[in-house]
């Protein structure tokens, strides 16, 4: 059915937005990309299986996951980026934080092991679905959906609103400055990979919950297609992350039931590539992406 | 110095906008051969632009430039300087993880206008001895091996003269050479100037301090928001009050 | 066993020098795995389809990979920076992904049937392109591709092509990419798309920065180090993956120019001064 696939490409577009919207929110601050970022994602699986599977219920387990994922991503920050703060150094801490991602997926793949492991959801809550139109839709994936949009408005709102978001804003524009009017420029920057972290380690549950179980390929995979996506909707750009989520992840849905689906891959990153060359601040970014950014 | 008839390099309705914003509005003028022409005008009054644009960094949105006749508006940087267009930054640019020395011998024609062939090509040699007679000008020799990046002030400006100097330009353009520079360094730099102008067709000088110009310049063209609004001898450009109320007005005068 | 390393061993050197060739002319390769798989599988269907003998399919590949390097360079030198890196992530993942999709080879399963690489095809190469570096290091080119990595705006309003420069260094690391992996294919007997991608130009990369991005040697003992330090540590066998990712961050805490970080200067007078990135 279309509709369905279309409401399936928004919810795991809505999870690209999440793990992209993490990439953007480093590259607003520091101007650097963060390649643990996947691996955090991938790990928030597991963490909410092994949370579940221990009798914790879903909400709990979510909170577990944003909590430890947050955490690592505050590690990420203090051993990949701390040190690397100059603007030449963008690639050593690209490759630092590369080095810490590889770190985590084999300590994953030690504790769980290297195949899928299955997330135990009860069976009412499994087949739980709406009928609209005659279309059914599993309640699942719709309220996967739900959270992601909540979580995505709560975070825009307090970026735009709090003075916390008014601190990242500032540091965004210029750490340097930033620190002159007496923001805490490392406590900002450490506050940004709590966040990006902790909507990955979400947006890694919920993967989890809607496929039935957490994988450890999932970061290199949809991990890293997140970057691209970020790319797309523009570096720097909350909004941008967003749009460029929802979007290729409803195109890939259709590229899918259209058999296309084996070309998906390559298109996003010819995509990205097209893009970046002709329009570097990305698809959906505000006009100057300075003030667009974070 | 008898200006022959054909200008050297001639200006003609330059234009240059940034997204809506008029950096360069109209601006025509000839650099004659053998001048020593004199750019002034307050900050923010198109000086480095009208470099920029002349040397390809920027493309014109309007207007021509011509060099011995032939249009060069569209060519690219890299051609300009192959034909002899040869400029130094107002931010010092060196190659700063590069010795003094390679600073100079990079800029050699010969080479970097084929750098494959280069390699290959029999009897290629660094001109040494070239190298050294020009760092020897600039009062560098001592420091030939140093690494560009740890130069002073001083020296680093002078460093960016001779390597324009190296690769035998025939019109030079100087960006604020002298900016930042004491009384004494000034002079040197005055003498340096004077003793390079013989074997250049043209040079023009961006500066701001009113006596260094006025001594070194044959003649001076001032600019005030993206326009040129005077031209002349130094001392009749100083008498106008049009350049009094522009310039001096809102510039702090050095000395 | 011995053949095994020796054999990755000089691949890494060869792919560690093809992202160094890059980073002459300032620019930094994430494509490199992508150039590896183009001469991994164009050479390996023109011995296995072809017939073509392995030497001829190699540079064959190599020529394929060089146009392709030249012809995504074309457009991707327009971005600068992380974008330029972005860009180039992107072409390493498209030709995996592309290389997945295409029958023809196999697609996901890879493709088999190539054979004949001994190490010392490897060696020889080792040999001649360190060569060629060891004396281009020496060469004036050297301080033309240094002054275009310094300032590029500068290099070009001297009078450098700086787009030809560094379209040249992509072609000729790709090149190199793909003659390597020409050897690595038919050694190994059987490739699979996701050897490469994004994944292998990682490490690549990583092998140049660990060495020191100024000069041959760093990409040679960065390569050299990386390829052989997982096998010291077979007593932590079970640990490896995890304990070779600590090296590295720790590695670039303590030393982020790489190990040898100096760069060598082209007037003949080879005093090695300490350079900052």
């Amino acid at each position: 059915m279309l509709a369905e696939q279309i409401v399936n490409g928004i919810v795991m577009g809505s999870l690209y937005a999440l793990i992209a919207q993490g990439y953007t929110l480093v590259f607003g601050v520091l101007d650097k990309l963060n390649f643990a970022h996947g691996e955090i994602f991938m790990l928030g699986g597991y963490i909410g299986v092994s949370s579940v599977a221990l009798g914790a219920s879903i909400p709990l387990a979510l909170l577990l996951v944003m909590i430890v994922c947050g955490a690592l991503g505050l590690l990420v920050e203090f051993v990949s980026f701390r040190k690397f703060r100059s603007h030449d150094a963008h690639i050593t801490s690209a490759l630092s934080s590369f080095a810490f991602g590889l770190v985590v997926l084999d300590l994953v793949q030690k504790s769980w092991g290297t195949e899928p492991v299955a997330i135990e959801l009860p069976q009412t809550l499994r087949v739980a679905n709406l009928e609209f139109l005659g279309v059914h839709f599993s309640l699942v994936k719709l309220s996967i959906l739900g959270i992601a949009l909540v979580l995505m408005a709560a975070l825009h709102l307090a970026i735009a609103r709090t003075s916390l978001g008014r601190s990242i804003r500032a540091v965004a524009e210029s750490a340097t400055s930033a620190s002159l009017y007496g923001i805490n420029v490392t406590r900002v920057i450490q506050l940004v990979f709590l966040l990006a972290s902790a909507l990955a380690g979400f947006a890694g549950v919920a993967l989890a919950i809607r496929t039935g179980f957490a994988s450890s390929d999932v970061g290199f995979t949809l991990g890293i297609k997140a970057l691209a996506i970020m790319a797309i909707g523009g570096m720097g750009d909350l909004r941008g992350a967003f749009l460029g989520g929802l979007m290729i992840g409803v195109l890939e849905a259709l590229a899918f039931q259209w058999g296309f689906g084996q070309l998906a891959d390559t298109g996003v990153w010819l995509f990205m590539i097209f893009v970046l060359l002709v329009r570097p601040t990305g698809l959906f970014a505000a006009r100057s992406s300075k003030e667009a950014r974070a | 110095m008898i200006a022959k008839s054909e200008p050297l390099l001639a200006i003609r309705d330059l234009n240059k906008q940034f997204r809506g914003l008029t950096a360069l509005d109209g601006v025509s003028f000839d650099i004659a051969q053998g001048e020593l022409l004199g750019l002034i005008g307050p900050n923010g009054a198109g000086k480095s632009v009208l470099v920029n644009v002349v040397s390809g960094i920027y493309g014109a949105t309007a207007g021509t430039v011509s060099f011995l006749g032939s249009d060069i508006t569209r060519l690219p940087s890299y051609q300009l300087a192959r034909l002899g267009i040869a400029r130094t930054f107002q931010n010092i640019r060196l190659f700063g993880r590069m010795t003094v020395l390679e600073n100079v011998l990079v800029a050699d024609k010969r080479y970097l206008t084929r750098p494959f062939r280069s390699l290959f090509a029999k009897g290629a040699h660094d001109d040494l001895a070239a190298a050294e007679d020009l760092l020897e000008r600039v009062d560098l020799i001592e420091k030939r091996d140093a690494l560009a990046g740890t130069l002073a002030y001083g020296e680093a400006r002078r460093l960016e003269i001779a390597r324009a100097l190296a690769g035998g330009p025939r019109l030079l353009f100087l960006d604020e050479p002298a900016a930042g520079m004491n009384e004494r360094e000034m002079q040197e730099l005055a003498a340096v100037i004077r003793s390079f102008r013989p074997a250049l067709d043209a040079i023009v000088l961006i500066e701001h301090d009113v006596a260094l110009i006025s001594e070194l310049s044959d003649r001076l063209v001032v600019m005030d928001s993206g326009k040129v609004i005077a031209t002349g001898k130094p001392v009749d450009v100083f008498a106008d009050p049009r350049v009094v109320e522009a310039y001096l007005g809102v510039e702090e005068c050095d000395d | 066993m011995i053949q095994d390393y020796v054999m990755q061993t000089g691949v890494n050197i060869l792919l560690a020098w093809s992202v160094y060739i890059i980073l002459l002319s300032g620019s930094l390769s994430f494509a490199n795995g992508g150039f590896m798989a183009i001469g991994a599988y164009v050479s390996a269907v023109l011995t296995v389809k072809f017939g073509v003998p392995l030497i001829l399919a190699a540079v064959l590949a190599g020529g394929v990979a060089f146009l392709f390097g030249i012809g995504v360079a074309f457009p991707a030198l327009r971005t600068r920076g992380l974008y330029l890196i972005l860009v180039t992530v992107g072409i390493a993942a498209s030709v995996r992904a592309m290389l997945e999709s295409i029958d023809y080879v196999g697609g996901i399963q890879g493709f088999s049937g190539m054979s004949g690489a001994s190490p010392w095809h490897v060696v020889a190469l080792v040999v001649i392109v360190g060569a060629a570096l060891w004396l281009l290091s020496r060469s004036r080119l050297q301080r033309i591709l240094d002054a275009v990595r310094e300032d590029e705006l500068v290099a070009a309003s001297m009078g450098i092509n700086v787009l030809y420069l560094k379209l040249a260094c992509f072609g000729a690391g790709a090149f190199i990419a793909a003659v390597a992996g020409s050897f690595y294919a038919h050694y190994i007997l059987f490739v699979r798309p996701d050897e490469f991608g994004i994944l292998a130009s990682v490490y690549i990369v990583l092998y140049v920065v660990l060495g020191g991005m100024n000069n041959l040697w760093g990409a040679l003992v960065g390569a050299t180090i990386m390829t052989l330090a997982p096998e010291l540590m077979r007593g932590l066998a079970q640990w490896r993956p995890t304990v070779f990712g600590l090296l590295i961050v720790v590695l670039l805490l303590v030393r982020p120019n790489g190990l040898l970080p100096f760069r060598i200067p082209t007037t003949g007078r080879a005093k090695r001064r300490a350079v900052k990135p």
